[in-house]
């Protein structure tokens, strides 16, 4: 479990950082770190809702307390699981990103280099000025 | 690591000593602003006794910290950009600092939750300045692989690190040192900021024109989001509360994306979106966390409440997790510039998913879904 968050982690940070210009890198950062929160509580909000749900209702009807809570956890990760995979599937169906040269703080919005993408190219990253 | 090759490629900063300084400066901030979210779980039991929580308010000591740090994230890495990155991260350092001291000093409730509210608004400002400092200065592409794989790496550990550090200090010396303990890193981290990282002077003159609405409207927005996401399970979902806090903080949300359509100079550009792959990271990242959290959460839980393990035995079970995250992490950091992200990013959930499922079925010890774990804790 830990090697596949740490994959997921460096992946992730590597995708969402990797074609950045560098006037953009803090909101691009605070973007990414945003979404490790926002999944954190979201998932925890959900899940454990669920997980509760169904310990509450097993105890109601006169489960053992361990086995009520135990069945309830089990329903909580299951959900958790349902998640990672609709990650896995969203991330396949993503661009692949490879990650380039960065010219230093480069102040023309012009000059950043374009990611090399393996996929399609039907979007070529453009910055408007407004 | 193959060595870049030398001919027309830049200069690597990552291979000086310098260099290798930066780069352990800013994962440490990224190290210590995730520790400070997960290590305080472990130590609420004790805490509820020492200040005579209720039960409702031990959990915003925890979520005080998840709230604010979600709320003023977006404002921070703007900020960062437009203010100076090196600026950012003092300032957030030093109130996160400070916050750490009169967490770790608290003599009750609203003074504890407090400190927790500040200390994340420090870390907004710290974590998005050190990743943009990061991804600035290793510029060329093999430095910017291997930097953001330690800075991923770290992230990854820190979860697990946080239950291990928590259950140690608790059991061993006092819930405040959960806290005490930022004091020596952020000491660390300002005087290594000054020599380390160069002061730059932001081109263009930020604040004329500064979106002051759109800040207004993602903060308060985001702020809505994760309060309604911390208060639900106990409120309830379909309660009419959580409902219309759940649809004021989406409308907000609308708002803030409509007003970024028409400013001249936005919060957020949204041709910031038009990246390839930064939108679909982020949701990917999202979903990934939604998975991951929970089940650290529910076991650790498990682990207390069903097997009813110490705070220092949950928190070493969570080593062999971390030993998992660090290699993972390295795996992918040589795996990336070869394949690309997306192979990996698809691969690990299932990785997890496995591991989870191993776990939703719950047999007794086998809990931690980890060998070593089951190997050392079964005789015990």
């Amino acid at each position: 479990m830990g090697a596949g968050v740490g994959l997921v982690l460096v992946g992730v940070q590597n995708a969402a950082n990797g074609g950045v210009p560098a006037d953009k890198a803090g909101l691009a950062a605070s973007l990414i770190t945003a979404s490790f929160q926002l999944g954190g509580a979201l998932g925890l909000a959900i899940f454990v809702s669920l997980a509760t749900g169904r310990t509450n209702h097993l105890l109601a009807t006169h489960t053992q307390p361990s086995e009520a809570l135990t069945l309830g956890f089990q329903r909580g990760l299951l959900g958790a699981s349902i998640a990672l995979v609709i990650a896995a599937v969203i991330a396949l169906r993503s661009p692949n990103v490879r990650v380039v040269d960065m010219a230093p703080d480069a102040d023309d919005n012009q000059a950043w280099p374009v990611p090399v993408a393996s996929g399609s190219t039907r979007e070529a990253p453009h910055f408007s000025a407004g | 690591m193959a060595a870049i090759p030398a001919t027309s490629a830049p200069p690597s900063f990552l291979g000086t000593r310098r260099g290798k300084l930066t780069l352990v400066l800013l994962c440490a901030v990224g190290f210590i602003d995730l520790l400070d979210a997960s290590i305080v779980n472990i130590a609420l039991p004790e805490i509820r006794t020492h200040l005579g929580f209720s039960v409702q308010s031990l959990q915003w000591v925890a979520s005080a910290y998840l709230l604010t740090y979600g709320g003023f994230l977006l404002l921070g890495g703007r900020s960062a950009d437009l203010l100076g990155r090196r600026r950012l991260l003092v300032a957030g350092t030093s109130l996160f600092g400070i916050s750490s001291l009169v967490c770790g000093l608290a003599g009750s409730e609203g003074v504890l939750i407090g400190g927790r509210l500040v200390q994340g608004v420090g870390a907004a400002m710290m974590t998005p300045a050190a990743l943009s400092i990061l991804t600035t200065s290793f510029h060329t592409r093999g430095d910017r692989v291997k930097a953001l794989g330690a800075w991923g790496g770290v992230g990854a550990l820190s979860g697990a690190a946080g239950v291990v550090f928590g259950g140690v200090l608790t059991s061993e010396v006092s819930w405040r040192w959960v806290f005490f303990v930022n004091l020596p890193v952020v000491a660390v981290i300002l005087a290594a900021s000054f020599r380390l990282v160069d002061a730059e002077r932001p081109k263009a003159p930020p604040l004329r024109d500064f979106d002051t609405v759109g800040a207004g409207l993602i903060t308060s927005g985001m702020l809505l989001l994760v309060y309604v996401l911390v208060n639900a399970p106990s409120v309830g979902w379909g309660t009419a509360r959580t409902l219309g806090e759940l649809a004021g903080a989406l409308a907000l949300v609308v708002l803030f994306v409509f007003n970024e359509q028409r400013h001249s100079n936005p919060l957020v550009p949204l041709s910031l979106f038009k990246i390839k792959g930064l939108g679909a990271a982020d949701v990917t990242q999202i979903l990934a966390m939604a998975g991951f959290y929970t089940m650290f959460f529910l076991v650790t839980l498990y682990m207390e409440e069903v097997l009813h393990y110490s705070a220092i035995r949950a928190g070493l079970c969570y080593l062999p997790v971390t030993v998992g995250a660090a290699v993972g992490a390295g795996v992918a950091t040589k795996a990336i510039p070869k394949i690309g992200t997306r192979p990996l990013i698809a691969l690990s959930p299932r990785v997890r998913c496995w591991a989870l499922r191993e776990c939703s079925g719950f047999p007794g010890y086998r809990c931690t879904a980890s060998p070593i774990c089951q190997i050392s804790f079964r005789e015990s």
